[in-house]
């Protein structure tokens, strides 16, 4: 029987836990990663 | 694809067949959404009855409640609307669609019993605390105020119950895939779920980055805690926590639209492509809430929610033509082909799940995203930054888009999951509406008081105790009568939809489901059956062409507004 082939996208598509890392780390460097360097880059009141 | 079928402890599971949708449903899984979805309605029934005292509130005419349980009342209003309510019915959600429409089993009953206690625990915990007035922080918590360790630990254990119930859903997917129940892709709708729960694992873990310190800090044991840090770890959960509602609503409209009228969407791979677009970059989103922070740069604001955020804007427009576009081709498929829109009079407004559809899409769409994008530009930002501006713009999407959303589907899950005859179904037929309206006002209330500059979260703007002037021009007195009125009208919406659901579940006849709708018992009778192998949705590109337009006149008024308003900057 010859075997079905999916095709790329759909492939992609269903790898939920691609998706999920993708997700994972899309929002973690972008959002909180380069947010909390920006912060770390602000110079103190002085006392 | 043929998928080799492997049972791992599936005879333990004991299924019921669905004479409708000949869906099998395991009643360990039937169990849970029952306990989630009613714990759901009474945290609706809780925080709405608070909302109605703070709408009589803000109301300068009446203004009903002191500051002190004003204050209070916000807080615990926002933890049961926004987390309590919405989280616990996309609990029931994520197991209906993990489950029944996969035909599969739930993993672990012990696991999902153990999430739910997890959540009632934390949820009961935040409440007592609130009310007992030791946590007067309202809903967003910024440090450096401070609460009762309790408050964060509630939060912490919601957060834990909610967390272990998305990661049930990955697992029943998972195994009913081992176990052959489904081959090749998921049903879009479970697919619009696991959008869901893939940013709900991203909002629930930066829920716990923000408030263990905080917990802990509260407790003495951590001296100080950046509110800086805390405000951008806060809003990694406060933002996306609202994104988990978006995707479950847009599901849950492709599933009324399909129970409804028996639409499919007409290009799924796109509908599938606007739900990754979410996926990859709605959480980015959550900047908008910092763009007047000090400390974050130009470039992190503006590519976060000038950039990124477009590309999630994208894939709600494409939901925005796709349901619409699906509804048209399968009326205009029973045969109501005349003009441009007469699928669109013909439609079954008396079925409670379609008035929800439409209402929900309407006030979501056109007032929550167009509202949405403005509030997210930088600059167009500067003008309602802490106005009840911000407020009309999530009660547009939480409460008009994804609450009513929930309530359509609750219709429909009480003969096919609590399988109870649905009561009062005049009442329900007219609930959308009463709900929608009330909504509607208080929403433009709120967003025309806000472009007349009046402060979110306060107390009284006309009674403010300072000695100088508040500078709020009186018209703002109308605006905020508008939300008031449309306030009570949402809340009678509110109490329809409890007393028809309430009613229902607890003294409605016993029986199974018989058919899909409620009201309308079949399909309307099509004017003449014909074999239609083509059609266009020529009406819904036409709406669409009206929303565009719509949007980039809202969108350009603010920036003409922008230019010409007067800035007390000195």
């Amino acid at each position: 029987m010859e075997k079905e082939r999916m095709p790329l996208g759909q492939a992609i598509f269903d790898e939920l836990f691609l998706l999920f890392l993708l997700s994972l780390i899309i929002s973690l460097i972008l959002y909180n990663v380069w947010g909390l360097l920006d912060l770390l880059r602000t110079p103190l009141l002085p006392p | 694809m043929a998928t080799q079928a492997i049972p791992l402890g599936e005879e333990k599971a004991i299924f019921r067949v669905c004479p409708v949708t000949r869906l099998r449903v395991d009643l360990a899984a039937e169990r849970m959404i029952i306990a989630n979805a009613t714990a759901a309605v009474v945290f609706l029934l809780v925080g709405g009855i608070m909302g109605l005292l703070l709408a009589l509130t803000r109301w300068e005419a009446i203004h009903l409640l002191p500051a002190t349980w004003y204050y209070r009342l916000v807080t615990a209003h926002g933890f049961n609307m926004l987390v309590a309510w919405i989280v616990f019915f996309e609990a029931a959600g994520l197991y209906f669609g993990s489950t029944v429409l996969l035909n599969a089993r739930l993993v672990s009953p012990r696991a999902a019993q153990a999430a739910f206690a997890l959540m009632l625990l934390g949820a009961l915990l935040v409440n007592a605390i609130v009310l007992a007035g030791h946590a007067d922080v309202m809903f967003t918590a910024y440090v450096p105020l401070k609460a009762h360790p309790l408050f964060y630990l509630g939060v912490i254990l919601f957060a834990l119950g909610a967390l272990t119930a998305v990661v049930l859903f990955f697992a029943n997917v998972f195994v009913a895939r081992l176990e052959g129940r489904y081959a090749g892709s998921v049903p879009l709708v479970v697919f619009g779920l696991a959008t869901a729960a893939i940013i709900a694992t991203y909002t629930l873990l930066s829920g716990a980055v923000a408030f263990i310190p905080a917990f802990f800090w509260s407790l003495g044991w951590l001296r100080t805690y950046d509110p800086g840090f805390y405000r951008n770890l806060f809003w990694g959960f406060g933002h996306p926590a609202q994104q988990i509602n978006l995707a479950a609503m847009v599901a849950v409209w492709y599933a009324l639209a399909a129970i409804t009228v028996g639409a499919t969407p007409i290009n799924e791979k796109l509908c599938r492509l606007a739900f990754v677009l979410y996926i990859l970059f709605i959480n980015l989103g959550a900047a908008h809430h910092l763009l007047v922070d000090p400390g974050l740069s130009f470039a992190w604001k503006m590519f976060n929610t000038s950039y990124a955020m477009y590309l999630a804007v994208l894939g709600s427009l494409i939901h925005a033509f796709s349901i619409p576009a699906a509804v048209e081709v399968a009326l205009r498929r029973q045969g109501y082909q005349r003009g441009l829109f007469e699928w669109l009079r013909r439609a079954p407004w008396q079925e409670p799940g379609f008035a929800a559809l439409v209402v929900s899409m309407i006030l979501f769409g056109w007032l929550g995203g167009v509202s949405g994008v403005i509030i997210g530009t930088e600059q167009l930002n500067m003008q309602f930054h802490n106005t009840l501006a911000v407020p009309g713009h999530f009660h547009a999407t939480v409460v008009g888009g994804t609450t009513l959303a929930f309530m359509g589907l609750t219709y429909y899950l009480i003969p096919l999951i609590f399988r109870r005859e649905l009561r009062w179904k005049r009442l329900a037929t007219w609930q959308p509406y009463v709900f929608g309206l009330g909504m509607l006002l208080l929403i433009l209330g709120f967003l025309t008081s806000g472009t007349l500059g009046v402060p979110r979260r306060h107390w009284g703007v006309f009674t403010t105790p300072a000695i100088f002037s508040t500078l709020i021009p009186e018209p703002a007195r109308l605006t905020l009568a508008i939300s008031g009125i449309g306030g009570v009208i949402a809340a009678i919406g509110g109490a329809m939809f409890v007393l028809v659901v309430l009613s229902s579940v607890l003294t409605g006849t016993v029986q199974e489901a018989r058919s899909l709708r409620l009201v309308l018992a079949d399909p309307a009778d099509p004017p003449e059956a014909t074999e239609i192998t083509h059609v266009e949705p020529r009406g819904t590109f036409l709406i669409v062409l009206a929303f565009l337009a719509f949007f980039i006149l809202v969108y350009f008024r603010n920036w003409w507004l922008l230019g010409v308003r007067g800035w007390l900057v000195h």
